[in-house]
């Protein structure tokens, strides 16, 4: 490593540097000085984040031992910086003067975990990446606010974060043992998972391995059977960092995953997919139907964040194999999708944490009546996110929820896969009509019911900033989705798989017309080839 | 500017003028703006004026549009969802319809500030304009991402508009209408998706069979993107789209393509016009609007569904249509019925138009389902005579309901005594709803049952059917004129011997409307038929053909 | 016989199976942090065997196994002081009685 390839890592360094800076910063006991840690922590992110678009994407993918940056590290880097800061602006106030040091440092290191996940080629450094992630969201939801709720939910987080990680280490050990190296990739000839992947021979070790690490991650995604937690965490945990919760985890996991299966090819063994098959519809069904019975905004919001999960799960298990294209590419979807989610749903819980009813922080529907008479354009973001969240036009999440089912729909006959994630995208797409009618419970309290005592404001224009942010760019990326859309294709094409690892019907009719790439052309892709030749 | 455009469009501007308007101007504002896109709508007729069959106009097959736009909108590698907007005999009167009916409803808006409704008219007007647009885009859309994005939009305003300025029981109507609508379009969003897929398939699939090389020609770029079409009339017309979609052995997991999506875009449409038994979220929505908005979603939305069938179902899936024609039909005649049979039980005077509707959009599908000349003339005519009738039955009701504030059939009584001018229009309005020979309703009724007795041929069902729809007319005599004998006959009673009579704005309402019923019913060639059925006969030859009966 | 890898797994699974047993019967907050670490360390004992018999001679797996032990004790030092701090509210660390949120 020199320093070249070091300076590559300029925004990893920032953030780090901000954050301890927050710490020293917060530790002094002046109040004054605690009122800058929030600004300088935006300054932090707005300053990787200035780094990260002038690094731009790399014309390949630059393999360093441990480290792997490519246009996928570019998009999550820009897509967890920019959702990053809006997350400070919603904490801006957050919690008490004597605690924001700390507080504002752990925000910082957990998003420096998520930079890390998307630049890691190896699997110590994206299990430590994770749990970087991970751990400061632990301590968190126990300072975010005085109450004993919260430390309950930290409990609760706590151990079962303790598990998921202990059983993803358990998994990356087996796949270790499978491979006999951490590495994920190689840009020579030397060993790594990718190069043994791509002999084609899943042992059932490898299986094992994937099986336990899929069990790991889905505890961060929030996926079923381990999404037992949400309810009670985002409950327990104040608002603003609940919009922290149900976002980078998710984006961590999801990362890891795909850095994984395309390590591995996306030469996914048949056990594994049906375990994401069946989950990804578990989770969607599930996620939905509980939400449907809460009362509780924040306990439905924390189920639809587990139905949302379902969602970008049957993108994850389309993969890149039904080709490049908008709608065809499930990572793409993916990433698009995980982008405007994090938007969206920050937005709500910004729109939770800006009022206050009787002096307590919202919670109930009943809460949220009558908000649209007290302040008009919170209303109306409300509704921005909700409709969103809900996949209707005119807002982003239509296009996300486009693009994530039909690249679903997109594989050819002869892919061995394709009734399977048709099937999976039609209970896909009935679940987000069932979706619809929680959210359309949100909507209706704030604009449709009256209250005797109508919600309060209490927020400061961060948050205000924090809510226009998050709901202005969901109109913006419905008319004109195509930029976004392009950077999360271009971050997809490192984790494209050569085609020999779809798994292809023998008697197909067609096959002269195949949705596969002829392995040739894909070195003419300009970020494909590096990564793995 | 294209016409088209401007059509669409000049409501939406409307509708952020209105956000700077001062209080007191914005009803004004929003009734020149509707008015002006009636008058611009007019200009339409010029393309259409020569009459039916003419080829200039509708062209020799089906799928000649006039006033054509086409730009790209989301474009990601050749993949292309177009800005696509054009007019034929099917759309033109179906805009008309639309930008009437808002003219009228905005004029019904007027006395807006004594709803006694605690938001300010700022919000009403300007969601009330973005549903005219999302209506008039549904109508002209002709790329079908564009069509469900408008079908999409039109949903918004009017969730808010039933649910912040509807009655008691508003939330629950909004939600239920919502939510209906919703489950039905994510049927149709499944086939927009798998119809995207299978083109792409079926158009590759044909250049390899004429030995065209498909990377060589550029049509796939080599990195598997594919070139499937939204294009609806491309959809129609293209025989290698249409062979694939109706060959036998084109599966979709595991069940015939074309039926499937047939059933999937026929419930989507269907829960919009509506049929029994997805008819529930009708009278509902309809009881607790306010009166504007009950005339839009009478007089509009509900011809959504009849043009969905027209526009999409049958010309894209004939197949399917003949296949599950038995079933069409079916529902539509239990919709006559059993919508007929539950006006004749309500007390509440909205309620029972509402179900009124039901019935007469039951004709729509019945026309439509025998797959015969005229029963599709009769549909669409129906669809046109519904939306005059329907949208005025509503004002009438919501006139006496601002006097008399309750909806109760059996507290009223010889209203016509005390308002002999509304009175004069009620009688107009309900007879035309009954059908009566001379106004809208009975041609598209009597077209309609002569279609269904001329399949015969085709399907033995079809008489059964047509003589059960046509002992219906009955039912529908019965429930109006005892309606009309409750309310409008019989003495005079004191509560209501103060009410003014129709006021000059009424009138004005009325009175268009009123004239539309009587020239329709009288002179329905030069009206309605001279501009559809040229493009109807052509769709219905196509349709025909492509089902293999033609 | 001699030893191989696949004893050690057995260990490591047993190990692997008796973490998960303890984090689901024990209800004292620092007995599921026991059933914790036994799992960590059912995944350290895997890497240095698999380094010692499968790996490619760069002891990826050793190094991993020593930042596990690192986690480990970080964990611990964590679940230390959110106990602290369930006990200041609630003076138990019986994790069933932390019983406020149901839904």
């Amino acid at each position: 490593m020199n320093f070249e390839q070091l300076s590559m890592l300029a925004p990893e360094f920032t953030m780090l540097v901000g954050g301890c800076l927050a710490l020293l910063v917060g530790a002094t006991s002046a109040s004054q000085r605690a009122q800058l840690v929030s600004p300088l922590a935006f300054i932090t992110i707005v300053a990787a984040l200035l780094m990260t678009l002038s690094l731009g994407t790399p014309e390949s993918a630059q393999v360093i031992p441990g480290l792997w940056l490519s246009s996928l590290t570019f998009y999550v880097r820009c897509v967890a910086l920019v959702v990053g800061a809006i997350i400070v602006l919603v904490n801006w106030h957050q919690p008490t003067a004597s605690e924001r040091g700390e507080y504002m440092a752990l925000i910082l290191f957990s998003l420096l975990g998520v930079l890390l996940t998307a630049s890691s080629n190896d699997l110590i450094v994206l299990f430590f990446s994770i749990e970087l992630v991970s751990i400061p969201t632990y301590v968190l939801i126990g300072l975010s606010r005085e109450d004993s709720r919260a430390s309950e939910s930290a409990v609760k987080y706590f151990f079962l974060g303790a598990l998921s990680a202990a059983i993803l280490a358990y998994g990356m050990s087996f796949l270790y043992g499978a491979a006999g190296t951490t590495l994920l990739q190689t840009s020579g000839d030397g060993a790594s998972i990718a190069a043994w992947a791509s002999h084609g021979v899943m042992s059932g070790t490898a299986i094992v391995g994937l099986l336990l690490i899929l069990a790991g991650l889905a505890f961060k995604v929030a996926a079923v059977p381990l999404h037992v937690y949400v309810g009670d965490v985002y409950e327990g945990a104040a608002s603003p960092i609940t919009g922290l919760l149900g976002f980078v985890p998710k984006l961590a996991g999801f990362v890891a995953l795909i850095q994984i299966f395309s390590a591995c090819q996306w030469d996914v063994p048949d056990a594994a997919y049906w375990a994401i098959w069946a989950m990804a519809a578990a989770t969607m069904t599930v996620g939905n139907v509980v939400a449907l019975l809460q009362t509780n905004v924040k306990r439905m919001l924390a189920y639809s964040s587990v139905a949302h999960t379902g969602y970008m799960l049957v993108a994850l298990l389309v993969g890149p194999m039904a080709g490049h294209g908008p709608m065809h590419n499930g990572v793409a979807a993916l990433l698009f999708y995980i982008a405007v989610y994090g938007a969206m749903n920050l937005g709500l819980f910004a729109v939770l944490s800006a009022f206050a009813r009787r002096g307590k922080p919202i919670e109930t529907l009943d809460d949220l009546a009558g908000l649209a008479t007290v302040s008009p354009l919170i209303g109306l973001a409300t509704a921005v996110c909700s409709f969103s969240l809900m996949g209707l036009p005119p807002t982003a999440g239509f296009v996300g929820k486009l693009y994530v089912f039909s690249s679903a729909f997109s594989l050819g006959a002869e892919h061995a896969f394709q009734k399977p994630l048709i099937i999976l995208a039609v209970i896909g797409v009935v679940n987000s009509a069932i979706g619809a009618a929680y959210y359309l419970r949100i909507v209706a309290s704030v604009y449709i019911r009256e209250s005797d005592e109508s919600p309060t404001p209490v927020a400061g224009h961060p948050v205000r900033w924090g809510i226009a942010l998050c709901s202005i760019p969901l109109l913006v990326l419905f008319v004109w989705p195509v930029g976004l859309l392009d950077t999360a294709r271009q971050a997809s094409v490192p984790t494209n798989a050569p085609v020999h690892s779809v798994k292809v019907v023998e008697a197909s009719g067609i096959t002269s017309a195949p949705n596969t790439t002829p392995p040739v052309l894909l070195n003419e892709m300009p970020f494909a080839a590096a990564s793995r030749d | 500017m294209d016409l088209l455009t401007l059509i669409v469009f000049l409501p939406t501007l409307g509708a952020v003028a209105c956000l700077v308007t001062p209080r007191q101007h914005i009803r004004m504002v929003a009734l020149a703006v509707s008015f002006v896109t009636f008058v611009l709508s007019l200009t339409l007729f010029g393309t259409f004026w020569a009459g039916s069959g003419d080829v200039a106009i509708f062209g020799e097959h089906y799928g000649t549009l006039h006033e054509t736009v086409r730009a790209d909108w989301i474009v990601g590698d050749r993949f292309a969802i177009e800005y696509f907007l054009g007019v034929d005999g099917l759309s033109f009167p179906l805009i008309i319809l639309t930008t009437l009916v808002s003219f009228l409803a905005c004029l019904a808006s007027w006395n807006f500030d004594s709803w006694k409704v605690n938001r300010g008219p700022r919000a009403y007007f300007i969601l009330f304009l973005l549903l005219e647009t999302g209506m008039l885009g549904v109508f002209v859309a002709l790329d079908f991402f564009l069509f469900y994005i408008f079908w999409e939009l039109m949903l918004l305003p009017m969730y808010f508009l039933i649910g912040v300025w509807g009655g008691p029981r508003r939330e629950y109507a909004a939600i239920k209408f919502f939510l209906f609508t919703l489950g039905g379009s994510v049927l149709m969003l499944v086939a927009l998706v798998a119809m995207y897929f299978f083109s792409d398939h079926a158009i590759t699939q044909a250049m390899v069979e004429q030995g065209v090389d498909v990377i060589e020609s550029g049509y796939r770029d080599g990195v598997g993107v594919t070139h499937g079409t939204f294009d609806m009339i491309e959809l129609a017309t293209n025989t290698a789209i249409q062979g694939y979609f109706g060959a036998k052995s084109t599966l979709f997991l595991g069940l015939r393509f074309a039926p499937l999506m047939f059933a999937f875009l026929f419930i989507g449409f269907a829960i919009k016009l509506p049929i029994v038994p997805l008819h529930t979220w009708l009278p509902d929505a309809h009881v607790e609007s306010p009166t504007p908005i009950s005339m839009i979603l009478a007089g509009v939305l509900l011809k959504m569904g009849g043009y969905g069938f027209l526009r999409i179902c049958y010309p894209i899936f004939p197949s399917g249509g003949y296949t599950l024609a038995f079933y069409v039909a079916m529902i539509g005649v239990v919709s006559i019925v059993y919508g007929a049979l539950c006006a004749m039980a309500q007390t509440d005077f909205k309620r029972l138009v509402a179900y009124s509707s039901v019935s007469h959009m039951g004709f729509v599908l019945l026309g439509i389902a025998v797959m015969t000349k005229s029963g599709m003339q009769g549909a669409m005519f129906q669809m046109i005579a519904h939306g005059i009738s329907s949208p005025m039955c509503f004002f009438l009701v919501g006139v006496i309901y601002e006097r008399a504030h309750h909806r109760e059939i059996n507290r009223f009584g010889g209203l016509w005594l005390t308002m002999p001018k509304y009175g004069t229009m009620a009688t107009i309005g309900f007879f035309a709803a009954l059908g009566l020979p001379g106004l809208c309703g009975f041609i598209g009724e009597v077209w309609v049952l002569l279609g269904t007795f001329a399949a015969r041929d085709m399907f033995p069902w079809a008489i059964p059917m047509a003589i059960v729809a046509a002992s219906s007319v009955i039912l529908t005599a019965g429930y109006i004129l005892w309606l009309i004998q409750r309310v409008y006959l019989g003495r005079e009673r004191e509560e209501y011997k103060g009410f003014l009579d129709a006021s000059p704005r009424e009138m004005f309402v009325l009175v268009p409307l009123a004239v539309l019923c009587i020239a329709l019913g009288v002179l329905p060639m030069q009206t309605v038929f001279n501009f559809t059925n040229g493009t109807l006969d052509l769709m219905l030859a196509q349709v025909l053909s492509g089902a293999g009966v033609g | 016989m001699t030893i191989g890898v696949t004893h050690f797994l057995v260990v490591g699974a047993v190990m692997f199976c008796c973490g998960l047993y303890t984090m689901s019967t024990k209800r004292n907050a620092i007995g599921i942090l026991i059933g914790v670490e036994l799992v960590l360390n059912s995944s350290a004992l895997n890497l240095v065997a698999f380094d010692r018999y499968m790996g490619a001679g760069r002891l990826d797996g050793q190094i991993m196994a020593l930042f596990i032990i690192v986690l480990a004790a970080a964990e611990a030092a964590l679940a230390v002081g959110i106990c602290i701090n369930v006990y200041r509210n609630l003076a138990t660390v019986d994790v069933d009685k932390a019983t406020q949120l149901r839904g």
